[in-house]
């Protein structure tokens, strides 16, 4: 264990260049789903917590649902969108990017947008109060809301990024696992492993360690340099 | 003529989950003076000055602000020209710069004149040099002080404080007062909530004492004057052309206390051991339930609760000449 260890931090700073492209190609599907899932569930968050609409409680309750979902079951629904004979099959996304960059979207999805919600909801009673007073509009109060709730909005966006950097369903089901296209870290350690190339799992296992370690840090400072 | 009031407040009813909270029948309060609001917890304080902003609406009844209904559809005037600032007062994350220019920057006033406005109202509030500091390291009586700049930046006409002296140090008590009173002096309105009676007498034109959301009598007349002389016997209060006689203590008091239920009226001046005798004409007589409440002008306007009996036996009338006697020891200097 301590030999394969001290391999991979070997194979780490001799700069392979498949580890790094493989590490690469994880934080660019990861940021790509993140952007477009934000993109989508933060107005979906905002939305529910701001707004009170007939049915809102069974919408939480289905998106706190689907934040449990098994990856390789979104991998599995999206799959039988875009398989060949699929209806979104003559896109011929499978086992490209796209399609990992889909799934991965659709998996955070539930998470940016509860966690959004949940830091919307739980705002101080008294902001709306005071920004009325100092003689806000509606829009100022909007804009002032999102404001004070970055720092759970930060967590939501970088919650989800974990989430999807970490998976393996959706990546391995959706890109097929090709090297030099779509193999991930996450699915490249599945496959070093099975042939027994520990050193090389275990290096991209550190990599993605590092990655947890600085999404957590940057999320520790900002809430530290807000307060 | 008499100017109309700032509000009217006519039968309005508040309920939380249905339990009233508020009801007032009818209540003016002026422009131009301090009012305060007085009364313990879930008396109903909070809610009214909530209420007289616009930040709730009316169960039943009706608040006019100068003549205007403040309601769903028109509460833009009232918003205007006035400001609450809450008892434990929400911050902004940010710096105390950013909190206080908030206001001014939403209104897009230019740089320059913003930054002169937010520098003055620190100053004012004692807080020069917090410009850069983080809301989050705050005292809670430097917050305090930060909201009450943030409000005085838009300078208002009208300022709503609710118990603007809860949780806060006794430094700051002092400066926060100094401030009310200037503020008063420069013609701005304040109407304030406290549970704090020093705090209350010392700063009221009006006190308004509230239990359980309803409007209650005073039950003291509050005399405003200075400390005339200390002669080691007594304390000799100056209130109107009168001084009153009150136990020796030093200290720069403001404000004398007596409670009603302490006057003694009567036809003839009475041999008692009570220091203070005065005479003068009953100026007013109101029916306050089952007692009968009467205002005399001794030099100074002194009031006494008196039952329907004495009414009836001591002839008690307008303009009638009557004594009124109490102890020093029934004054509390403020």
């Amino acid at each position: 264990m301590v030999q394969a260890f001290s391999r991979a931090i070997k194979l780490i700073f001799s700069g392979d260049r498949e580890v790094y492209f493989i590490a690469l190609t994880s934080l660019k599907f990861a940021g790509l789903s993140i952007v477009i899932s934000s993109l989508l569930s933060f107005p979906f968050g905002v939305l529910l917590g701001l707004k009170d609409f007939f049915g809102k409680r069974m919408v939480i309750v289905v998106l706190n649902s689907l934040m449990a979902l098994p990856t390789v079951v979104i991998g599995l629904l999206v799959y039988s969108f875009l398989s060949r004979s699929g209806p979104l099959g003559n896109l011929g996304l499978l086992f490209t990017p796209g399609a990992i960059i889909i799934g991965q979207a659709i998996l955070s999805f539930p998470i940016v947008a509860s966690m959004v919600y949940g830091g919307l909801s739980k705002m101080d009673r008294r902001l709306p109060e005071t920004l009325v007073t100092l003689g806000a509009s509606g829009r100022d109060i909007f804009w002032m809301t999102i404001r004070e709730a970055k720092i759970a909005i930060l967590s939501a966006v970088l919650a989800g990024f974990g989430r999807v950097v970490g998976e393996v369903g959706v990546s391995m089901m959706l890109g097929g696992n090709i090297r030099w296209y779509t193999r991930t870290i996450t699915t490249a350690i599945a496959l070093e492993t099975s042939k027994g190339e520990f050193e090389t799992g275990l290096a991209l296992g550190i990599i993605l360690m590092g990655i947890a370690f600085t999404v957590n840090f940057f999320l520790h400072w900002a809430v530290r340099h807000e307060k | 003529m008499k100017s109309s009031p700032l509000f009217s407040i006519r039968n309005l009813r508040f309920a939380y989950k249905s339990r009233n909270v508020i009801e007032i029948d009818a209540l003016d309060l002026e422009a131009g003076r301090i009012t305060v609001f007085a009364g313990g917890n879930g008396s109903g304080k909070t809610t009214l000055l909530k209420l007289l902003n616009g930040l709730l609406q009316p169960g039943a009844g009706v608040i006019l602000y100068r003549n205007r209904p403040i309601n769903n559809d028109d509460y833009s005037l009232v918003r205007s020209e006035s400001v609450l600032v809450h008892q434990n007062p929400y911050l902004f994350g940010g710096t105390v710069y950013q909190n206080v220019a908030y206001g001014l920057k939403i209104r897009k006033t230019p740089g320059r004149i913003m930054r002169r406005k937010v520098a003055e109202k620190l100053a004012l509030l004692g807080l020069e040099g917090f410009e850069h500091r983080r809301s989050g390291e705050l005292s809670i009586g430097e917050k305090q002080r930060v909201a009450m700049a943030r409000a005085l930046v838009l300078e208002p006409g009208l300022l709503l404080l609710d118990e603007p002296t809860a949780n806060v140090d006794p430094g700051s008590i002092g400066l926060i007062e100094a401030l009310i009173l200037k503020l008063a002096q420069l013609g701005i309105t304040v109407i304030l909530s406290t549970h704090n009676p020093g705090f209350a007498y010392r700063l009221c034109d009006r006190l308004i004492g509230l239990e359980e959301g309803k409007v209650v009598p005073n039950e003291v007349n509050i005399f405003k004057g200075r400390v005339a002389e200390e002669d080691g016997k007594f304390t000799y209060f100056q209130t109107g052309t009168r001084a009153l006689r009150c136990p020796a203590q030093a200290g720069e008091f403001t404000t004398a206390v007596l409670p009603l239920d302490d006057v003694i009226l009567s036809k003839a001046r009475i041999q008692t051991s009570a220091q203070n005798r005065f005479k003068g004409p009953v100026k007013e007589i109101n029916r306050v339930n089952h007692m009968y409440r009467v205002g005399l002008d001794c030099g100074f306007r002194v009031e006494a609760y008196i039952t329907g009996y004495s009414l009836e036996s001591l002839e008690v009338g307008l303009g009638k000449e009557f004594h009124v006697t109490f102890k020093a020891s029934a004054i509390r200097l403020y």
